[in-house]
């Protein structure tokens, strides 16, 4: 009886500890990184840009991704240079955060695909707002693959909505982001 | 003695082909500058499919993205992107714009004696006006030879000429939807600068003398372009019988900033076609891509069939396509090289092939320079004939 109630023990300390492992390796240094986000313009105009940079790491019970807005790029020089120190201040405000209780988050096991959104919250220009983030999540081997999509305003994160010789941009910008991060 | 067959038959197509090189060409709409994620031709043109007038912020993509940068130049766009240099102030509702275009055009048939020619393709002003939300736009210039389905006065040469005449009201705030009537370029295809590509001639769109009366409506919305056009016909020509009605039309999507797939339907009917002289039932249908894969390199495709039923002359299926590269080592530098083919369906017509070798230079404010060098194998039911044609432009826009 004791032997087996020890063995229980014995046990379920082990799950318990192997789901901390998989919780803990799944926050691995990300790869694959790729952040871009869309405005508009009238009539049509897209305005793309796009930034490798990406980091993850855990604060609290929190997931917290940022992204550092140095290389940030629309693809045209003076345009970038407008986009960083006029409207977003870069050197005042370097990166933006997106932050999410890892309770919120479901992971794909074997190879199931996970597909819905979380609220989560986005930190852009100083400001901190809330924001629903619709996100995929699929294991791609010993490594999980993760897309996700949202809309900010503008003036939420009080951006000075940007007008370049008649032609203003839409306040309203929609953000993805993706990564891989290595872990079972 | 007479002059044999296929040579009537290589240079008369070599003339319906080539000979429009000579004339003018409308305001210019450069396709690729989708390379900088320009998918659509708002909010640098007027013309909502590309070409007419430029905006101020077009104006300042002219200096900032078009021509070459020397030395130490500011991030900003300067004081002579505007108009003429930046010597005329006009208020944001009104813009204006002029094209002058002066080319060296040398044109070697097989079996046809060679001919060299200097020649005034364009010079025309232009100028758009915007109240509110009503529009209204027109060019008017001077053609010393050609372009006669443009021409105001009825002169054999040196005419008074106007491609575009319009009024216009945008539906939404935004001025995604706009609706015109007047006269305006047809609706279809690539609107290139080559208005002499098979594709143009065969489809009788090219921005040079193939405008149309008639009422259209155009969007640009998110990732989608379209513009459809009722044709009631060219008011420049005399009588009515050579008019055409119908209608032209394309739609054009974006995936990407830098990749759009399209396709383009017209038909028109004209009692007396101003080719054959006989009722003719046109049909065309196309459709075109545009690519940059990366910034330096720009692919542009069209393919078109084109149906014609004419009376006493039967039937007759065509089609005409190019494939163009545009690779701009530098900024302001262009290489590009186009090959195209057509037939235009007549009994035992062979296909016609060429090939284009270009470089443009947009060396200064409001300038540029370009060389085309055509080679065309005209295909015919006596044999094919060898076109070779040099164009040397220089052009300035206001």
């Amino acid at each position: 009886m004791k032997l087996t109630k020890r063995l229980w023990i014995a046990v379920i300390s082990a799950g318990v500890v192997g789901l901390s492992a998989i919780a803990q390796a799944a926050l691995t240094a990300p790869s694959d990184k790729h952040v871009s986000f869309v405005a508009s313009g009238p009539a049509g105009m897209k305005i793309e840009g796009t930034t490798p940079d990406l980091d993850l790491a855990e604060q609290g019970d929190a997931l917290v991704i940022t992204v550092p807005l140095t290389n940030l790029s629309t693809g045209i020089g003076l345009r970038d240079k407008h986009m960083k120190e006029k409207y977003l201040e870069v050197p005042k405000f370097p990166a933006a955060t997106l932050s999410v209780a890892r309770s919120a988050l479901k992971i794909p096991a074997g190879g199931d695909k996970v597909e819905t959104d979380v609220p989560s919250t986005v930190t852009l220009h100083g400001q901190t707002r809330p924001v629903t983030v619709h996100y995929d999540a699929k294991r791609d081997g010993s490594s999980l693959l993760s897309h996700g999509t949202f809309r900010i305003n503008m003036n939420d994160f009080g951006i000075t909505v940007p007008v370049y010789l008649g032609v203003t941009v839409k306040p309203d910008v929609d953000v993805s982001a993706s990564f891989r991060v290595a872990g079972s | 003695m007479r002059v044999p067959r296929a040579i009537v038959w290589a240079v008369s197509l070599a003339v319906g082909f080539v000979l429009p090189l000579l004339c003018a060409s409308n305001a210019e709409a450069y396709t690729w500058m989708i390379r900088h994620g320009y998918a659509g031709c708002t909010p640098c043109h007027t013309d909502p499919s590309g070409g007419g007038p430029l905006t101020a912020y077009g104006r300042a993509q002219g200096e900032l993205l078009l021509q070459s940068r020397y030395g130490d130049t500011s991030e900003e766009a300067s004081s002579l992107s505007g108009l003429a240099w930046g010597t005329i102030q006009t208020s944001d509702a009104l813009r204006l714009g002029g094209d002058f275009r002066e080319a060296w055009f040398t044109l070697h048939a097989d079996g046809a004696p060679s001919t060299a020619r200097l020649l005034t393709m364009q010079a025309e002003l232009f100028g758009d006006i915007k109240i509110g939300r009503f529009r209204a736009a027109g060019n008017i210039g001077f053609a010393p030879t050609g372009d006669l389905a443009a021409s105001l006065t009825d002169y054999p040469q040196d005419n008074l000429i106007s491609r575009d005449h319009w009024l216009g009201y945008e539906l939404d705030e935004d001025g995604s939807w706009l609706v015109r009537a007047g006269r305006m370029e047809l609706p279809f295809g690539i609107r290139s600068l080559e208005h002499t590509l098979f594709a143009r001639t065969l489809t009788r769109t090219d921005i040079d003398s193939d405008q149309q009366y008639g009422a259209a409506l155009s969007v640009s919305k998110d990732r989608i372009r379209a513009e459809a056009m009722g044709i009631v016909g060219n008011f420049q020509v005399h009588p009515d019988d050579f008019r055409q009605r119908g209608y032209s039309a394309y739609a054009e999507y974006a995936p990407m900033n830098t990749l759009a797939v399209g396709a383009s339907s017209l038909f028109t009917r004209a009692t007396r076609d101003l080719v054959y002289g006989v009722t003719d039932y046109r049909y065309a249908n196309g459709v075109f891509a545009r690519y940059a894969p990366v910034q330096q390199v720009v692919l542009l495709a069209e393919m078109d069939s084109v149906y014609q039923s004419l009376t006493w002359h039967g039937h007759r299926g065509g089609y005409a396509g190019f494939l163009q590269a545009d690779v701009e080592p530098a900024q302001g530098v262009h290489l590009m090289a186009t090959a195209e083919v057509m037939n235009s369906g007549s009994a035992g017509e062979p296909a016609s092939y060429g090939g284009w070798f270009s470089a443009v230079w947009f060396f200064w404010s409001h300038m540029d320079m370009r060389v085309d060098n055509v080679y065309q194998v005209i295909g015919s039911p006596a044999g094919d004939t060898n076109v070779l044609s040099l164009l040397l432009q220089y052009h300035v826009y206001l």
